[in-house]
């Protein structure tokens, strides 16, 4: 028995893992949210840069710049830095772009950019010198005048470079953000100010692993001041506030981070799955975080646990006021067979059980007063009603024609002892096992019945991501049915092992024969 | 049909129709007993034997033949519902000219007609012979006399009422029985097929195929799919009516690739079999010869249930709005429609009422199907009909397998 539950988890996962590979590939034939038009972006980051920082991270968030399963280069802030300098001295069409991301990535690019401007003819080298301009602004040096020259702003940064090579080292920033942690003080924060992005990896480590409010008010600090966004802790931050920065923060990194860091070899050799849309989302997964719903932006886990509970309240109601139904109704239809009776319920039945459930919703959605959860609860019941009744009876048939019905009969015991004591028990295990099967179909149903009622469960948020074309939602919603409706499969196996032993022996045998062979 | 002829011992015993086979192999009159390396005399080819009995079973069966001829009905409702309902004439002479089944044919001097106009300017010998309700599904208010959220009355011009645009509900519902109908029969079509080619290739190769198919069967077999078909629908970027279809069948074939396999399985496995292939008969022979016969009945069953289930998934999916795309009528759209306006009674009924009769007639004739095709009802009954009359027709088989209990009711 073990070995069967065993078994199909270990089934599942790889199956999952297929049905989350298919699903993810259907959704990137989706069109960009943000739009792919090369020229249209490039004219709007002329035209609104911030507009286009919006858009852009919003590509991000979604991992849109990556590609769908595979990378045969994964980009780190070395790769993505020496482009961007080609980009800007080659002085095409797509400059201004790298410019802009240049400037975005920062002291981190520094190191690769730097040390190159003394290869470069001279009229590049200032090109180059003026494109960083920003950085500088942000590290609080030069003046606009200086900066703005290209000979002059060219000299400047060869002597930045001359003179603080060596702060751009991860051992000296780790050292400096050390004791920024340990006793913050303002000329601590300035040195880090100066190694500008660079120091954005230790920092954001160290906001993880700190609780002083002081120091997490100077390591905030200094990640605002180096990206230009995100939440400041202040001393005066409540708990929630501090949760919700460093989380903002924590997953800012995990989409952002290959701007700053590089990757050494082996991580490069991983970069080729996880640099892809579906690496980022599996291991973001692994961390419980499923993603940002492209519908409102909330994250996908936050809205999976809000939204859950009342969809599998519903079924979960559903199912028991069935069953609760369905045995009695079955048993009486079984134990007065060929009646009135049990015409009447196999008419009743037939019907109900070819009724749609949208149907039987919306005509009680129509019927006046206030029913709350009750009238989808039945709505939801009518259908598997039916069909777990019309199961029972025949269950339940079959098992009074057996001999030792017959042989408590002969012995004197009244009717309904027999039916309810001897035979129900028997009767019972088709009807429970088909509980594995009722869940999905009930889940299938729960959905329409949500949105006809306007019950904000996992339906009527999903029909509203059908409507906006939420991928990401899409996807976590259909491995989550995939998985809840596998456990109930699992369930009901287990559950007919208990209810009967020669299940139980035979699943055992099949097992040992499948290790043998 | 030699293989038929095998001595009784090695009968297949599938379940679908021991019945006719065993009634021949106990008796087999002088003129077959051939030895099996001869060519056969002429034999009534067994399986439409079979298929006659099944025929002749459901006959006895009255519920079964008011299924039938229910959706027979619907049927004709649908081939003929320009007939019925239409924004053009049957028949009509406008200005010299005749036009038979304008609605059909779309001449192009009609482009934008309506019965009201074709009467109007029929021009001197004119005539023109309007439909049972002169409206058509797509037709607006666009007269004094259409006005939406029409009440139904016996007067002519709206026998059910209009709704908020004020077109016509027969004509909706008339035209939404062909959406209903043909929808169902292409999507039942497309997923029959795959799964039987499916189906009969895992049975037949076994092996990694076979393990793919049963794999991907179970993994489908998990979703409801309702939500599956929601999902893909909103994935599609330009959902159309065919995407719908490949949708359905894509999520609606696990059934039949199982019943085709496990008979596959069973049938090549027989010593008859194996005689056919000692003598030669190649794969493609067995398969057709042998393994379909015995596969149809199954599969028939398993179709007239998609059927219903197809039919149900497609409303609802149109009830939920995510369906066939732009103004094609159908009831799971006309459905949508009364949740914004309650009052209106008459386009919750009609079409909930249209639809319920469908599902009910096709579960009822697919239900008289499987009876008809159930060993053990036979074996206890004799095949009488009394064993439908008296409602144990409605027997379901113990086991996850009948199409009928995956939830394609729950839609």
């Amino acid at each position: 028995m073990l070995r069967h539950v065993l078994r199909r988890v270990l089934w599942a996962i790889p199956t999952l893992f297929g049905v989350s590979l298919v699903v993810f590939f259907v959704t990137t034939l989706l069109p960009d949210p943000a739009g792919e038009d090369a020229d249209a972006t490039l004219s709007l980051l002329e035209l609104d840069p911030f507009r286009f920082d919006e858009l852009d991270e919003k590509r991000r968030q979604h991992f849109l710049d990556l590609p769908r399963f595979f990378n045969a280069r994964p980009a780190d802030v070395r790769t993505r830095a020496e482009e961007a300098l080609a980009r800007v001295v080659a002085a095409d069409a797509t400059s201004t772009l790298a410019a802009h991301r240049l400037v975005r990535m920062g002291g981190a690019a520094l190191p690769f950019v730097l040390p190159k401007l003394d290869n470069l003819p001279p009229t590049q080298r200032g090109r180059v010198a003026v494109v960083l301009a920003p950085i500088a602004e942000r590290m609080g040096l030069g003046d606009a005048k200086v900066l703005s020259d290209p000979e002059q702003a060219a000299l400047f940064w060869q002597r930045f470079w001359e003179d603080r090579a060596l702060d751009f080292t991860s051992p000296a920033v780790r050292r400096a953000v050390h004791r920024l942690v340990l006793h913050g003080t303002d000329i601590r924060e300035k040195d880090l100010v100066l190694v500008d992005t660079f120091a954005l990896t230790e920092t954001i480590a160290a906001m993880q692993t700190t609780t002083d409010r002081e120091a997490l008010h100077r390591l905030t600090s200094l990640a605002v001041h180096a990206t230009r966004r995100g939440h400041r802790i202040t001393p005066a931050s409540s708990d929630a506030d501090v949760e919700r920065a460093i989380s903002d923060w924590r997953a800012w990194w995990f989409i952002h981070k290959g701007d700053y860091e590089q990757l050494d070899g082996a991580e490069r050799v991983a970069g080729s799955l996880t640099e892809t849309r579906y690496g980022r989302w599996m291991l973001g997964a692994a961390k419980g975080e499923l993603g940002l719903s492209t519908r409102d932006g909330e994250p996908i886990t936050r809205k999976l646990f809000a939204r859950a509970p009342l969809t599998l309240g519903l079924t979960a109601l559903a199912m028991l006021l069935s069953y609760a139904l369905a045995i009695p109704l079955g048993v009486l239809a079984a134990w007065r067979r060929g009646t009135a009776i049990d015409t009447t319920l196999a008419f009743v039945l037939f019907g109900l059980y070819s009724m749609p459930t949208f149907l039987v919703a919306q005509v009680l959605a129509r019927t006046p007063g206030s029913w709350s959860l009750t009238a989808p609860v039945v709505a939801l019941t009518v259908g598997s009603l039916a069909t777990l009744s019309r199961y029972q009876r025949a269950s339940m048939l079959d098992v009074i024609g057996q001999d030792y019905v017959r042989t408590a009969r002969a012995k004197g015991l009244s009717a309904f002892r027999v039916v309810v004591v001897h035979a129900l028990r028997n009767a019972m295990l088709p009807t429970v096992t088909l509980a594995g099967l009722q869940f999905p179909a009930l889940l299938g149903g729960a959905f329409v019945v949500e949105e006809v009622f306007a019950l904000p469960g996992l339906g009527w948020e999903t029909l509203r991501a059908v409507e906006t074309h939420d991928a990401p939602w899409l996807v976590v919603i259909v491995l989550v049915t995939a998985v809840v409706t596998t456990l109930a499969i699992l369930a009901s196996d287990v559950a007919y092992g208990v209810l009967d032993p020669r299940m139980r022996e035979s699943f055992g045998r099949r097992g040992r024969r499948e290790v043998a062979a | 049909m030699t293989e038929r002829t095998t001595p009784p011992g090695e009968e297949p015993f599938d379940g679908a129709m021991p019945l006719q086979t065993r009634k021949r192999s106990v008796a087999p009159p002088p003129s077959e007993r051939v030895p099996p390396s001869m060519p056969p005399p002429a034999l009534v080819p067994a399986p439409e034997g079979t298929m006659r009995q099944v025929l002749a079973r459901m006959r006895r069966s009255r519920h079964a033949m008011l299924g039938l001829v229910a959706i027979c009905g619907l049927f004709l409702l649908s081939v003929f519902a320009d007939l019925l309902a239409s924004d053009l004439p049957i028949l009509c002479r406008v200005q010299g000219t005749t036009y038979v089944l304008p609605a059909v044919t779309h001449p192009a001097a009609l482009a934008g007609w309506d019965n009201a106009r074709v009467t109007a300017e029929a021009g001197p010998g004119g005539f023109s012979l309007a439909p049972l309700v002169p409206y058509g599904p797509r037709q607006t208010a666009s007269g004094a006399d259409v006005a939406p959220l029409v009440a139904p009355s016996l007067s002519r011009a709206h026998p059910l009422g209009t709704d908020a645009f004020g077109r016509d509900v027969f004509a909706r519902l008339v035209h939404g029985a062909r959406t209903a109908m043909s929808i169902a029969l292409l999507a039942v079509l497309a997923f029959v097929s795959l799964g039987t080619l499916l189906g009969a290739l895992a049975g037949f190769f076994g092996g990694p195929f076979d393990g793919l198919v049963s794999r991907i069967v179970e993994t489908l077999t998990a979703f409801p799919t309702l939500i599956l078909v929601l999902v893909v629908q909103a994935l599609v970027p330009h959902p159309t009516t065919a995407t719908l279809l490949i949708t359905l069948a894509l999520t609606r074939w696990t059934e039949v690739a199982r019943l085709v396999r496990a008979e596959v399985i069973l049938i090549t496995s027989q010593d008859y079999v194996l005689a056919a292939r000692a003598l030669g008969a190649s794969p493609a022979r067995v398969l057709w010869r042998h393994v379909a016969p015995n596969a149809r009945a199954p599969v028939l069953v398993s179709a007239t249930f998609g059927l219903a289930s197809v039919v149900l998934i497609e409303a609802a999916l149109d009830f939920l709005r995510v369906g066939l795309p732009g103004p094609v009528p159908s009831w799971g759209e006309m459905l949508s429609e009364s949740r914004d306006h309650l009052a209106a009674w008459w386009l919750l009924v009609f079409p909930g009422l249209s639809l319920f009769l469908s599902v009910v007639s096709l579960n009822l004739v697919g239900e008289a199907l499987r009876d008809a095709l159930d060993p053990r009802l036979h074996a206890a009954v004799g095949g009488s009909g009394a064993a439908h009359a008296a409602g144990d027709g409605d027997r379901p088989t113990i086991a996850p397998s009948s199409t009928a209990f995956d939830g394609t009711t729950h839609a």
